[in-house]
């Protein structure tokens, strides 16, 4: 097990900030959606600019998750839903979260 | 392992048919509407789709039987759709028009395969007095995109006639866009179509985005693919190992 690695460190503190800014993201791009949809209201100027971005966001949350999965030894599944946790309001946090816990009792 | 070559395989193939989706929506056909005939409505609007924006600005002809009760009211709109539109889609532009300024009536249109179609019938400053659409009907007209669609703007922050509108009040699955009957039914006066015909070529900016969007993803299932396969190989050979 690599858990006290520098290159560990780096993985880890790579996938918690981008589970931080891929759920900051979905977050307010959310709120943004039921203010535009289904309050009717205008569309803001940057809003289809802000959901292309996030587009590409979530890739990168998912380079994160698999590249923390390799230094873990997750199982595929395990790997699948915590990328799809970055597809999910607030999810990433508390996916975030357990992976916080689960690191923890490993080192 | 063969499970994993196989989900590798479909979930890259995926990718890069999605890929290949996004790349043909971004390039804009040439437009058929350069004629001046009028095309089969099927053939302009595909159903469970977009709108084509090589049918934008299209001549076609719809008969079916109207949707009582189903109007749609645009407010404070002209007949002239064009002078709608905003010259300077970077700012909310306020244009005073010169009367009339009234109402844009919208009927629901139940086709013959069962889908539906949001019709602008005309424009009136007296919506109360124009009698509901009823019956048996045959329109002519000029199919137009959602006034939510990326490259329409309009001034005066107007109430915008979106497909999503016509879907909510439409009785059967609705095409996407509505048709400009050419001429007003009854007393309404007939409405120039805001978007005209395009004769060229365009790329579609964000979906050439999300092309590359649908290729990354297909690198990032080449990568793991490849792990997963590699541990895949490993832990057998360690098992094999362990056996002799």
């Amino acid at each position: 097990m690599t858990t006290n690695s520098a290159d560990f460190t780096k993985q880890w503190k790579f996938y918690r900030t981008m589970a931080f800014v891929v759920g900051t993201v979905l977050l307010v791009l959310t709120v943004l959606l039921i203010w535009v949809r289904a309050l009717g209201n205008p569309e803001p100027a940057f809003y289809v600019a802000a959901w292309t971005a996030h587009g590409y966001i979530f890739p990168i949350y998912v380079i994160s998750t698999f590249l923390l999965s390799i230094k873990l030894k997750w199982p595929f599944g395990k790997t699948i839903l915590i990328m799809l946790a970055g597809t999910v309001p607030a999810m990433s946090f508390i996916t975030e979260r357990r992976v916080a816990k689960e690191v923890a009792a490993r080192d | 392992m063969i499970g994993i070559h196989f989900l590798g395989f479909l979930a890259l193939a995926s990718c890069l048919a999605l890929a290949a989706w996004q790349w043909d929506r971004a390039h804009m056909a040439q437009s058929p509407t350069s004629s001046q005939e009028s095309v089969p409505f099927e053939k302009l609007s595909p159903l469970r789709d977009f709108l084509p924006l090589s049918s934008v600005g299209a001549k076609t002809k719809v008969s079916g039987i109207w949707q009582p009760g189903e109007r749609i009211l645009l407010p404070e709109r002209i007949p002239n759709g064009p002078s709608l539109v905003n010259p300077n889609p970077d700012k909310i532009v306020f244009k005073e028009f010169v009367a009339p300024i009234g109402f844009w009536v919208v009927d629901i249109l139940e086709l013959a395969d069962g889908s539906s179609v949001g019709v602008v019938r005309g424009f009136t400053t007296d919506p109360k007095s124009t009698p509901a659409a009823v019956g048996r009907a045959e329109v002519s007209g000029v199919l137009q995109p959602s006034e939510d669609a990326p490259d329409v703007h309009l001034v005066n922050k107007l109430q915008l006639l979106t497909t999503n509108m016509i879907t909510s009040k439409a009785k059967t699955i609705a095409h996407d866009g509505y048709l400009v009957a050419n001429a007003g039914d009854g007393d309404l006066t007939p409405v120039v179509p805001i978007v005209a015909p395009s004769h060229k070529s365009k790329l579609h900016v964000r979906n050439v985005i999300y092309t590359f969007n649908w290729l990354i993803f297909g690198l990032i299932v080449l990568a793991m693919w490849r792990q997963i396969a590699r541990d895949e190989l490993e832990s057998t050979t360690l098992l094999e190992n362990r056996r002799n």
